[in-house]
């Protein structure tokens, strides 16, 4: 999932692609047209051509509405990403740049905040390892003494 | 030259490395001693005039978009705002100037069609503006004849669909440095909020060690007491019975005896009964002083310096004062 903006832009493709494919759909099934003062002199009969595919023509017309529903369907998508966009007066650029500073100001403050936790922590920990390593001792030297007499 | 310094280093470092390595001269001078006492060459200056990178000329006060009829495209939305005091895009309606493009291109598209159907090889004339020419003075020509071109109704309209869908990408890249300032926002305040959340947990566990720590002091502190009080009780009774003793034994010192007894007997009795009391002036000493270990003992146990008979002041204790310490400054935050 890319951003919005590559969103939009590949909608904005997608519609002239689309555009591309609609027109040459349309070229490719149209009817062939007379040349004037010619057509007879060929004598070739058109009318008799399209009575031999009339499946074929409603499945053109599918095609052709299909493309018609497509296009409006990719327009109305641009026009949804482009709703979707953030608002002026959250774009202001000053703003931003106001945003971030405060935003590094207050990273900053959570950092100190984060160091002198864990300066505290580690305080804690050499004060109970103190302890701890003395408690150790002072028993050993309490379990040797009945010994020594 | 940049081949020479290829051959100069060793091939394994060019078999092993995709980029070649940094020169050693100036890796040298970074030592942890040389950073730390300021003697290492400060960073670079940054580069305000142009200069080239991939053999591209840069010019780093370039604007970073730049606008479309730089690039010979005619410009079709105006992001101006009315007082034109602020002539960048953020303060802009690009919104509806994206959606005027949106719906234009539909329009544009309507229209190819409709020239094609209807006669896709009507010819239009068009007049342009003739780029501006210089005379041989080096002065622009007043009034040069405008140039005429000929091109089907259809070159036309596709051109125009050309030029729609080249204004809408242009305009939405245009967006593209504002969404790199938010996303730089968005990772900031993400850190942030880590940091917090980091600190925050942090405290809490801290916190349940500082209580766990508390319980522990509490719960040893009457245990401590009783095994001294009963370890006094023990002791006093000892004093008191070594003292009966020696009390029961100076009846027998060798002045009160020597009238009715044999001096050899009473000097042997005697001195057997003074190194009975000697002994149990040891004993007594020999216990007072185990005494005196295990109250050392019980005070480490409870991870305090000073126990004062029962009146154990938290206060004095180092460790209680930095918990008092972190509550206090934690209170501060």
């Amino acid at each position: 999932m890319s951003d919005r903006l590559s969103q939009l832009q590949d909608q904005v493709n997608k519609l002239a692609s689309l555009f591309c494919d609609a027109t040459g759909i349309l070229q490719q099934r149209a009817k062939p047209s007379k040349f004037e003062n010619f057509a007879e002199s060929l004598n070739r009969g058109y009318e008799d051509d399209d009575k031999d595919k009339p499946v074929d023509e409603k499945s053109i017309e599918d095609v052709k509405i299909e493309y018609a529903k497509s296009i409006t369907s990719a327009a109305k998508r641009i026009d949804e990403l482009i709703d979707s966009l953030p608002n002026e007066d959250e774009s202001n650029e000053q703003l931003q740049a106001q945003q971030l500073r405060e935003l590094e100001i207050e990273n900053a403050i959570a950092a100190r905040q984060l160091e002198y936790v864990t300066k505290c922590a580690e305080n804690l920990l050499q004060q109970i390892q103190q302890k701890i390593s003395y408690v150790a001792q002072s028993q050993l030297n309490f379990h040797q003494e009945p010994k020594d007499p | 030259m940049m081949d020479n310094q290829h051959f100069d280093e060793p091939p394994t470092a060019q078999l092993s490395s995709t980029y070649p390595s940094a020169p050693m001269e100036y890796v040298n001078m970074y030592t942890n001693e040389n950073v730390k006492s300021g003697k290492a060459p400060p960073p670079p200056k940054i580069i305000k005039d142009n200069y080239t990178s991939f053999g591209r000329l840069i010019d780093p006060n370039e604007v970073l978009i730049r606008p479309l009829e730089s690039q010979g495209i005619q410009q079709l939305y105006s992001l101006q705002t009315p007082d034109q005091s602020r002539p960048h895009l953020n303060t802009n309606n690009y919104k509806r100037e994206l959606k005027k493009l949106n719906h234009s291109i539909l329009i544009a598209y309507l229209d190819l069609l409709e020239v094609l159907v209807k006669a896709p090889n009507t010819q239009i004339q068009i007049e342009q503006a003739a780029p501006i020419q210089l005379n041989e003075l080096g002065e622009p020509i007043q009034n040069p004849e405008p140039i005429v071109i000929i091109k089907t109704l259809r070159e036309q309209k596709l051109e125009d669909l050309e030029v729609l869908f080249i204004n809408m990408h242009h305009l939405i890249n245009e967006l593209r440095p504002h969404q790199a300032r938010d996303n730089i926002r968005c990772i900031l305040e993400m850190q942030k909020q880590q940091r917090i959340e980091l600190a925050e947990k942090f405290k809490e566990h801290l916190r349940k060690i500082v209580d766990l720590l508390k319980h522990c002091i509490d719960s040893i502190r009457p245990e401590v007491c009783a095994k001294q009080s009963t370890l006094m009780n023990e002791l006093s009774n000892l004093i008191k019975n070594a003292n009966q003793l020696t009390k029961s034994l100076d009846k027998f010192s060798p002045n009160k005896t020597n009238g009715y007894h044999i001096q050899d007997e009473s000097d042997i009795e005697m001195r057997e009964m003074d190194t009975e009391r000697n002994n149990l002036i040891n004993l007594v000493n020999i216990t007072s002083n185990k005494l005196s270990q295990q109250k050392i003992n019980n005070n480490n146990n409870n991870e305090q310096s000073i126990i004062n008979n029962k009146n154990c002041d938290i206060k004095d204790l180092i460790l209680c004062d930095l918990i008092d310490d972190f509550l206090i400054k934690e209170n501060e935050f």
